[in-house]
């Protein structure tokens, strides 16, 4: 194969070629079956020296004859009116998929978890009465127990109401300092546009020598500030759960009317965010901490319930229904 | 429970407005869920009626004359209760009832200029039979607001299950007081006993000790039953309560004003015990449990069968309440009732609670027991409830009340170590205020030292009994808002990173990419669609909320298949979903978390895009060696293959058919892979260099039979060892009749590369002979496709 001669033979094709021979002669010399192309093909039959050189020299034909072919192809449409393209058409639609919301608010949740210190645990959602409740200064004949409320398997085994239950098998197994998340899905026998028979909990818990309900508030301020923004403020209210004391309820200002009262909001200005309170003594005690050497906080909220007020969703059974119309918006 | 403002004002002297009595409370701890406040529009007018006439067109309508001050204005009213004389609200041109205007109108051919309103129109009450006739004394022109004798705001406070003492206006109010300062008066009990005995009267044997602490009987003689006065029975509309007579409306006063549930029997009524044909003049007041099937009609009409778990108050002849929640009708009091058995008593909280539940009859008096109450209460409510019924119904308080069970609170102490306040609540409160703040709430100080004080809690506070409680009320009064928000200190322990999260993160990555969408779905399902692909041993719920939640899920395809059903609109459905699955393993129950991803197409190849999917995912974790292969599985409804990273089984990928649940006219297509074993499969990623040196490519289309499994071919290939072979890739499969009867073409690209040099043609031909030869000799068939070059 002469290299010259093809050169030639292009250059010579080129000179007469209109917009419409540019394609054929580019196949002619650069397509599958051109001289070329076969030639960078067989350098490997090539003892070392002699693919080298080549090599160099088809690749360097290679390169002249692409630039000159593009060089032409601009010349010869420029002489023409160039035609327009329209950039304002909606373009190809590319299918993306959607992240369901729970999962996004527990990502956010445990990235601000993360920050402080952290990790994230899980635990079984089938649970036995010992974990469910009892650990958890829960007493036998305690309401929530009530077979209207809980779900049972049988007497001894339910399908957790909390994560607390995750609290204590980390106890159990962990010496302080404590500091986790636990998450997963909670079930109670509830159903309505605020209630679903299954939802999602995160729960916090930190257990150290040193720990205060000024740090409670501290360490919340910053979870839901972070989460809603921090221009919206926070509220805590007395409150009651058998496993802290005391027992605390935080809201947040209700991010449509700044606090001033509207029918979000109920008309007070504030929207009721989480649960939290001093880690029980018994409770402690129960997993196995002694609760004159230690102390804690915990915390626990409902996910889809955080979902509806970042997004404003208004009817929690929509985060099961598997609607794409709902999930596509996520 | 409803706090009409004008009600606890009674027993607290408070300056604060409804707003800040209602801050004061959410803030220390009793939740207020709405600020009801019934305010008239002031463009509703006192009117005084002047003319009334017959209506010229119409014979239900009359025309009015009405005055309001310095205007009369002619009104047009179809009401048949008015008279001339009468002071009536009259809603003036503009004036909002409700949400509707007042304008002036023809009313068949008659102006009228304003309304005459019923109660109902004011919402005041449902009484809408007739216009609502004011005072005489009303002035014509003011604001009906003013003759409206009541501070018109209620609090709807939501009240937590240990503050059972806050579920009346006497513990609203003591609540007020330590966060506010205000004053409390507490109502002075008096009453005038004569000198007969209520024991001359009744006996009373507890027979079931468990669950009854204490019962307390007054016997009130010669009442004469009519209504209450009219504050108590606004009063008492007014936290929800229907007034009934001035016996009924007295118990029912008593018990939102101090929280004690309180019973009025008909005396007469309660059989008395007959021994030997001789009726003894005593009457025997039983409290017992239920003989399993006894019945009682209740208050409101309808019998209700009880068993052994129910305590009533009998008399000798049956039940006569259903104890702590509904009296009973045989002994109601009526019109003709002239003796009265009052009940104040103490029950055991959870029996009374699963009695009320039971017989789902939460009542008022039920929900107040079932938190507890102390015992000294009920002495307390019988005393002060007897002496209103003695002044509102008139009749004799016999002396000295019949009294069974124990006496005495258990009067407990609690001690705090003043040091506490700073190290658990983490602010500076002086010994000396905590001590002020716990007195504000009723604690007395009964011993006190420098670093410590015990406290004698009072009576009425059931829900403390140790320091940390202890420490919430000081909180309390002090303002958990007032308490510094500080960050924990201390170490930070070593920070866990979460592989199932972390993980599913990853897959979302991908998934999302693929175009998949994250489902949520209940854990829970119907026996039929809880194990749709592999039978399973089934985790039962005993008390589902209905059938189609009956059992946990063995695997999310059915969850999957359900909701591409209802997404059957969308041509494209792919959704994904990671949760947990549940079954029994030899009598255990097991928790798996799981992938599991499903799509239906109305055009297309769904199998294709599951597997593709399936592969794209697996590399993108970093899995090597993944095979899909079609084996023997245990999946009955469908065909079925089984993931693998080399020996490893990660899941099965299937096809649904139409008849086996899959939609019509759609392919359906899943997979299920188990999380615990992508995360042992997944590596983590190390950079390969880019080849220095230029590879080459080959492809070879092999035609076969139809049959033949490309999982086959692979094998085949891959068992044949080559340096230089770096990776074999199905690019094309192509079914026609032009290649035979039963045959396709499986094109199969090949990428060659060696590291440290550039390849020759002979090193790669030589592999690609023996790959046809293998191939052809294996699995028949024949070559087609690019020749070797020379």
């Amino acid at each position: 194969m002469d290299i010259e001669k093809i050169k030639k033979q292009f250059e010579s094709d080129m000179a007469q070629a209109g917009l419409k021979d540019l394609e054929p002669i580019r196949v002619n010399y650069l397509g599958k079956k051109s001289e070329i192309i076969k030639g960078l093909r067989s350098l490997g039959s090539l003892s070392v020296e002699e693919r080298k050189s080549r090599g160099a020299k088809l690749n360097s034909l290679r390169n002249y004859i692409e630039e000159a072919l593009m060089a032409k192809k601009v010349e010869l449409a420029g002489a023409k009116e160039q035609e327009k393209y329209d950039l304002t058409i909606p373009g190809k639609k590319f299918e993306i998929g959607h992240i369901h919301p729970v999962t996004r608010i527990y990502n956010e949740l445990f990235e601000i978890a993360k920050s402080m210190g952290f990790s994230v645990q899980e635990g079984p959602e089938v649970e036995s009465d010992w974990y469910s409740f009892e650990a958890l200064n829960i007493p036998k004949n305690h309401p929530a127990r009530d077979f209207a409320d809980t779900f049972y398997i049988s007497e001894e085994v339910n399908l957790r109401p909390h994560t607390s239950n995750v609290q204590i098998r980390y106890m159990e197994s962990h010496k302080p300092p404590i500091r986790i998340v636990a998450y997963g899905r909670t079930y109670r026998r509830d159903s309505d546009m605020t209630h679903t028979p299954m939802f999602h909990q995160m729960e916090g818990l930190l257990v150290d020598d040193r720990v205060t309900f000024a740090d409670l508030k501290g360490a919340l301020t910053v979870l839901i500030q972070k989460m809603f923004g921090e221009d919206r403020k926070v509220r805590f209210r007395p409150h009651h759960f058998p496993f802290t004391e005391p027992s605390v309820e935080m809201d947040v200002s209700c991010g449509l009317c700044g606090g001033k009262g509207c029918r979000s909001c109920k008309h007070s200005g504030w929207l009721e965010v989480l649960g939290a309170g001093s880690v029980h003594p018994n409770v402690l005690k129960n997993a196995g901490i002694d609760p004159k050497k230690y102390q804690g906080f915990a915390f626990g909220m409902g996910i889809e319930r955080i979902a509806m007020l970042k997004y404003g969703i208004d009817d929690m059974r929509l985060f099961y229904d598997n609607d794409l119309r709902f999930l596509e918006q996520f | 429970m409803r706090i009409p403002i004008s009600w606890l004002k009674e027993y607290i002297d408070t300056k604060l407005s409804v707003k800040e009595i209602a801050d004061k409370l959410i803030t220390s701890g009793t939740e207020i869920e709405t600020i009801t406040k019934i305010d008239i529009d002031p463009k509703v007018v006192v009117g005084e009626i002047l003319e009334i006439e017959k209506h010229p067109n119409a014979d239900r309508l009359q025309v009015t004359q009405t005055s309001v001050g310095k205007e009369t204005l002619q009104i047009v009213c179809g009401a048949a209760n008015i008279e001339v004389g009468q002071r009536v609200p009259v809603a003036r041109i503009g004036a909002m009832i409700g949400d509707f205007e007042i304008k002036e109108t023809e009313l068949r051919g008659v102006k009228s200029s304003g309304m005459l309103c019923s109660e109902s129109e004011l919402e005041l009450s449902d009484d809408h039979t007739g216009i609502m006739i004011l005072d005489a004394r009303a002035e014509a022109g003011k604001p009906v607001n003013d003759y409206l004798a009541r501070d018109t705001a209620v609090l709807d406070a939501e009240i937590t299950p240990n503050r059972g003492d806050c579920l009346s206006m006497i513990g609203i109010a003591r609540e007020l007081s330590a966060v506010s300062g205000g004053k409390l008066n507490l109502p002075n009990i008096r009453i005038e006993e004569v000198k007969e005995r209520a024991s001359d009267n009744i006996s009373v044997e507890i027979k079931d000790k468990d669950l009854c602490n204490r019962y307390i009987g007054r016997v009130i003689k010669d009442v004469k039953i009519g209504p209450s006065p009219k504050w108590m029975r606004d009063r008492l509309s007014a936290v929800g309560v229907r007034p009934i007579n001035n016996v009924v409306d007295v118990t029912n006063y008593v018990m939102f004003e101090m929280g004690q549930p309180l019973h009025a029997f008909d005396l007469g009524k309660i059989k008395s015990v007959k021994i030997f044909n001789f009726q003894f003049s005593t009457s025997k007041i039983i409290v017992r449990r239920a003989e399993n099937g006894e019945e009682i009609e209740t208050l409101d009409g309808v019998v209700r069968k009880l068993d052994s778990n129910d305590l009533i108050i009998a008399d000798e002849k049956g039940p006569q309440a259903v104890a702590g929640v509904l009296g009973g009708k045989a002994s109601e009091v009526t019109e003709k009732t002239t003796d009265i058995l009052l009940e104040s008593a103490n029950f055991h909280p959870t029996a009374i609670r699963k009695t009320a539940q039971k017989l789902a009859l939460r009542t008022e008096g039920s929900s107040r027991h079932e938190k507890g109450l102390p015992l000294r209460l009920a002495e307390e409510a019988a005393d002060r409830a007897a002496g209103l019924i003695a002044e509102f119904a008139g009749g004799e308080v016999l002396s000295a009340a019949v009294c069974e069970g124990k006496k005495k609170d258990s009067g407990k102490k609690v001690t705090l170590e003043f040091s506490k306040i700073k190290s658990k609540l983490g602010v500076d409160i002086s010994a000396d205020k905590a001590v002020k703040y716990l007195e504000r709430l009723g604690f007395a100080v009964s011993k006190k030292g420098k670093e410590s004080a015990e406290f004698t809690v009072p009576y009425w506070r059931l829900d403390v009994s140790i320091e940390e409680d202890l420490l919430e009320e000081i909180a309390r009064v002090y303002g958990y808002n007032n308490i510094p928000s500080t960050l924990p200190q201390g170490t930070l322990p070593v920070y866990e990173e979460n592989k199932q999260v972390s993980l599913s993160n990853k897959i979302r990555q991908a998934m999302s990419a693929m175009g998949f969408f994250e489902a949520y779905s209940y854990s829970f399902a119907s026996k039929e669609k809880a194990c749709l692909y592999r039978k399973k041993d089934l985790v039962q719920v005993s008390n589902p909320l209905s059938r189609e939640q009956e059992y946990m899920r063995a695997d999310l395809v059915g969850s999957l298949l359900d909701a591409s059903k209802k997404n059957k609109e969308y041509g494209q459905v792919r959704l994904y979903e990671i949760s947990s699955v549940y079954f029994k393993e030899k009598a255990k129950i097991t928790e798996k978390a799981k992938l599991s991803g499903l799509v239906s197409l109305k055009n297309g190849d769904a199998a294709a895009d599951t597997v593709g999917a399936i592969r794209q995912l697996l590399n993108w974790l970093n899995i090597k060696s993944v095979a899909i292969k079609e084996m023997r599985t245990d999946v009955p409804f469908c065909q079925s293959a089984e993931i693998f990273s080399g020996k490893n089984k990660l899941g099965i990928v299937g096809l649904i058919p139409e008849s086996q649940g899959g939609l019509m006219g759609r392919e359906t297509s899943f997979f299920e892979i188990d999380m615990g074993a992508l995360i042992s499969a997944a590596q983590p990623k190390f950079f390969k260099g880019i080849p220095k040196f230029p590879g080459s490519e080959r492809d070879l289309t092999f035609i076969v039979g139809k049959n033949v499994k490309v999982q086959d071919m692979e094998e085949r290939i891959g068992g044949i060892a080559s340096k230089i072979r770096a990776k074999a890739v199905v690019t094309d499969i192509y079914i026609s009749r032009n290649l035979g009867e039963n045959k396709k073409a499986v094109t199969v690209r090949f990428y060659y590369q060696a590291a440290t040099r550039t390849l020759t043609d002979a090193e790669v031909d030589a592999d690609q002979k023996q790959i046809m030869k293998v191939v052809k000799d294996s699995l028949g068939g024949e070559i087609k496709g690019e020749r070797p070059e020379k």
